[in-house]
């Protein structure tokens, strides 16, 4: 799952980087309004976390000229602005959810997954297709009553594709959504991760359309 | 300078005075003109009927000889008994007529007719022109003159109570107009006043209808020129405080979020410590820094309230909120938030509870006073929320606190138990939380067998 988090000062963005990729998340950090909607205009999220005060422009800004342009994407504004008006004025431009800071990594990471989760049609925190289940919340993936060890990385492909059931992946989506701007990583190496699952959770879960991408369904 | 506490008082009683002084001095200097110009007017007539009296004598002599000792014919005596008659008036005349007394000497001094005898007769005593004559207990106001052809005398009196009934009389009918207008004019003065004060009064209704957070501007329009310019200053002033709140807001806003965020920094890392520790001693070192940040986290929360609070910050409006709800909301997450069983705290109430009050601040107020009595509880007791319509009353089982503590148990910063993890802020939030919304907020010993606190929130004082 691909996160963008925009968040101006850096000791706190280098913190919820850190504790969002230890539980999985791929987060991209920038710095300033400008440079978030850049990103949200040239690659794809699952979610943005918000900083309001921003420099340059706010982050009420931010979120407006997101749905403004019809970027959909859930956006989680995390601020320290305790009062009422700012929370309403941040969901009445857009935001889906509001966190105040100081808060706990693991609420973040809750309120993450419930957003992406509703963004994507879903009720419960359980993603189930055919008899492979997996709890994005406990990172655990199961082929009918067995539990399957997977990879971080491996999870998050699975995690992606099951998000996305139904529709074709292609390796440069799948890249986007797994790896962070900050990583190194080899042009086969969403390949590798495919030939990993299949060898995992069996073959004829992933469907390979040729030319284009990777599916589930 | 002159201690007005009433202009309104202070206009009609300057201006009353003032109108029936004048009045009164007027009137006075009316009455004295007027008794001055009648008694005038009453010698000019004394004068003038002795005139036509020597005429009409002269002419009745003339006819009969020129007689040292003059005598009047029977017809002559009548008319004039009845022109100059001192008896009261008949149907036809007027109450004015004058009762005059006349008496007429020869040249040689001897009376030969009067036709009153209260009169000095003696020769001795005739002067010419205007005198006063006391006879028998009796002023005479008198005219005398000589015919200068026969030598005769003839003095025309009136008497002086008579002349001055009528004269005060006149006087008088002609004064009391004057005063009687003084009542009406000081009603329609009293009016006009009222009517004149009616701006200010509207400025005070205008005010004292006011939030103490409505700070916007008076329409000077509305006002009459010599108020605009207060009206201005009051707006001036509206402006200044209205700036003055809008910076302690930034600045409270500000403060929150340069205090949040190196809080946020702190945990984050810290919890990612955590995350990736497999060492229990750094867990724990962790787990107690976490502890601290948390303890800093809710000391900055207070602070914040207590900030906004005295700021007159957290002002939204009132409604009717159930209290019953409330509480056992809060008890929930005050049990919740403090890892205690829910069974630690309960709200009594027979009956449902509506409160028209600050949803926000009602519930700072009872989270913190839930907070306070579960903290501080010994083991295995009981706090009750005693719900009324009128109070709330929390009551905790806990060793008794000195008069003193509790005399300073409001105090910010002060804490009960230094073990506890209060901030010391909480019951100063209640105070002042209590008093925006004149609430009486008592804290007591128990009274009774059980030792305990008991915290009384009683709102009959405002609704």
């Amino acid at each position: 799952m691909r996160i963008l988090l925009v968040e101006d000062d850096e000791l706190l963005a280098d913190g919820i980087v850190t504790s969002l990729s230890l539980s999985g998340f791929n987060a991209d950090v920038v710095y300033c309004g400008e440079h978030a909607l850049h990103a949200l205009s040239c690659e794809q999220f699952d979610l943005c976390v918000l900083d309001i005060g921003l420099p340059g422009i706010s982050g009420f800004q931010v979120v407006q000229k997101i749905r403004e342009s019809n970027n959909a994407i859930p956006v989680l504004m995390l601020t320290a602005r305790d009062q009422i008006t700012d929370k309403v004025k941040g969901l009445d431009k857009g935001a889906d959810d509001y966190l105040l800071k100081p808060f706990d990594v693991e609420e973040l990471k809750a309120r993450i997954r419930a957003l992406v989760r509703r963004a994507h049609g879903e009720s419960h925190a359980e993603l189930k297709v055919g008899d492979i289940h997996i709890l994005p919340d406990a990172h655990q993936v199961f082929r009918g009553e067995v539990e399957i060890k997977l990879s971080p990385k491996e999870f998050s492909v699975l995690n992606e594709m099951m998000i996305h059931r139904g529709r074709v992946l292609s390796k440069d989506q799948l890249t986007e959504l797994i790896y962070g701007w900050s990583e190194d990583l080899d042009s086969n190496a969403i390949e590798v991760h495919v030939h990993h699952l299949r060898k995992k959770i069996g073959a004829g879960v992933i469907e390979t359309i040729r030319g284009v991408g990777y599916k589930i369904t | 300078m002159l201690n007005i506490s009433s202009i309104k008082k202070f206009l009609l009683i300057a201006i009353i005075s003032l109108i029936s002084l004048v009045w009164g001095i007027s009137a006075a200097l009316n009455f004295h003109e007027s008794q001055e110009q009648v008694e005038e007017l009453f010698d000019a007539e004394l004068a003038q009927m002795g005139r036509i009296l020597q005429t009409v004598i002269a002419a009745s002599l003339k006819q009969d000889s020129q007689t040292v000792t003059p005598r009047l014919n029977y017809l002559d005596e009548q008319l004039l008994s009845k022109v100059f008659g001192h008896e009261e008036y008949d149907d036809f005349g007027h109450k004015y007529e004058k009762k005059l007394a006349f008496q007429m000497w020869n040249s040689q001094g001897e009376l030969f007719f009067e036709n009153h005898s209260s009169l000095p007769q003696e020769f001795s005593l005739v002067q010419r022109g205007y005198q006063t004559l006391l006879q028998n207990d009796l002023n005479w106001r008198s005219f005398t003159l000589q015919d200068e052809a026969l030598g005769f005398w003839i003095r025309v009196a009136q008497r002086e109570d008579v002349r001055t009934e009528l004269t005060n009389e006149i006087a008088w009918n002609t004064t009391w107009p004057t005063l009687v207008i003084v009542p009406f004019l000081i009603i329609v003065l009293g009016w006009i006043i009222q009517r004149g004060l009616e701006p200010l009064r509207t400025i005070s209704s205008e005010l004292k209808g006011r939030s103490y957070q409505n700070l916007s501007q008076l329409n000077k329009a509305d006002y009459p020129l010599e108020l605009k310019r207060m009206v201005a200053e009051l707006n001036n002033l509206f402006l200044r405080v209205s700036e003055a709140s809008e910076r302690e807001r930034r600045f409270t806003a500000d403060a929150a979020h340069e205090l949040r965020t190196p809080l946020a920094i702190a945990k984050v890392h810290l919890q990612n410590v955590k995350q990736i520790s497999d060492s229990a001693q750094i867990t724990d070192f962790v787990d107690k820094a976490l502890l601290g940040i948390e303890r800093l986290i809710h000391m900055v929360k207070q602070l914040l309230i207590l900030s906004r609070l005295d700021a007159g910050q957290d002002a939204e409006v009132s409604k009717d909120i159930c209290v019953n709800d409330v509480c056992n909301e809060l008890i929930h997450e005050v049990c919740q938030n403090l890892g205690f069983d829910a069974s630690c705290a309960k709200l009594q109430s027979h009956e449902e509870c509506t409160w028209h009050t600050n949803e926000t601040l009602l519930r700072i107020l009872i989270r913190n006073l839930l907070d306070n009595a579960c903290r501080y509880a010994s083991v295995n007791t009981l706090v009750e929320c005693i719900l009324s319509k009128e109070k709330m009353v929390i009551q905790n089982v806990c060793p008794r606190m000195s008069e003193d503590a509790l005399a300073h148990i409001l105090e910010r910063f002060k804490r009960g138990k230094t073990n506890q993890q209060g901030s010391g802020l909480g019951l100063s939030i209640c105070q002042q939380i209590c008093k925006q919304n004149a609430y009486q907020l008592t804290i007591a010993n128990r009274k009774g067998e059980t030792v305990g606190i008991e915290v009384t929130i009683n709102i009959t004082a405002d609704q």
